[in-house]
């Protein structure tokens, strides 16, 4: 068991934890957004679960795929350093998707409500 | 025996790829359903068999590119570490999951632009009836 092996052990849970968490929120409190745009109950609800879904896939992939580029560990201390450096990388991205959300539900928001 | 973290590889990769691909197709053609019958004026029977042939084509897409990326690439004598197997692994299951979530987002894409394509059509279908 080397240190490399020890660091994915820690990295694939606590990522997995935090996208999975955010989708979470996004989906509950996007459904709202969702209504205003579109009239069908119904459709709001699959469309909600399908780009739930499309989140999960597309990131935790990113998630699994950056365990392929990490670079060789030698003792504790790159462990604590590597793995802290990756999931703020990470946690990076998803604040900038989240704010480029928000951005464009303001903007198609704002569309709606002129055109009414 | 210096195949046998390869052949360990493969026996993690296939159950994974092929249960994930079931799952999001099973997920995007039950959601996917309403938008048929919105697509297809409310007939049903129409749109569940366009529902079930889409449903066959993204199986065999999906299933067909995680076979063909499938192998994997070792050289030199001595044999895989499993630190190398997992990145390998982790390369090849993480692309492949992006790539189905760009497929995800397609299929989406096709279902909102035909949606809106029927609703256009629809308008100028009926008016010339309600006009005389």
């Amino acid at each position: 068991m080397n240190l490399n092996i020890i660091t994915y052990c820690i990295y694939l849970p606590v990522i997995i934890f935090i996208t999975v968490r955010i989708g979470w929120i996004c989906y509950k409190n996007g459904e709202l957004f969702l209504k205003n745009l579109f009239k069908d109950k119904a459709i709001v609800k699959s469309i909600n679960n399908l780009l739930l879904l499309g989140y999960y896939l597309t990131n935790i992939g990113y998630a699994i795929i950056t365990i392929s580029y990490w670079e060789t560990i030698h003792n504790v201390v790159e462990v604590i350093s590597s793995l802290t450096f990756t999931l703020g990388k990470i946690i990076l991205i998803l604040a900038a998707l989240h704010y480029n959300n928000i951005f464009l539900l303001q903007l198609t928001h704002k569309h709606k409500f002129l055109k009414q | 025996m210096e195949h046998s973290k390869i052949i360990i590889g493969y026996f993690i990769y296939l159950p994974i790829v092929i249960a994930l691909t079931i799952f999001v197709s099973k997920m995007l053609f039950k959601n996917g359903k309403l938008f048929m019958i919105d697509i297809f004026k409310g007939k049903e029977d129409i749109a569940l068999a366009t529902n079930k042939l889409f449903e066959i084509g993204f199986y065999l897409i999906n299933i067909g590119f995680a076979l063909y990326t499938m192998k994997i690439f070792h050289y030199g004598n001595n044999p895989m570490s499993s630190q190398t197997l997992i990145e390998i692994l982790s390369k090849k299951l993480g692309g492949f999951t992006i790539y189905l979530g760009i497929m995800l987002f397609f299929n989406l894409f096709l279902f909102f632009r035909g949606r809106k394509k029927s609703r256009t059509t629809t308008k100028t279908v009926y008016n010339p009836q309600i006009n005389s």
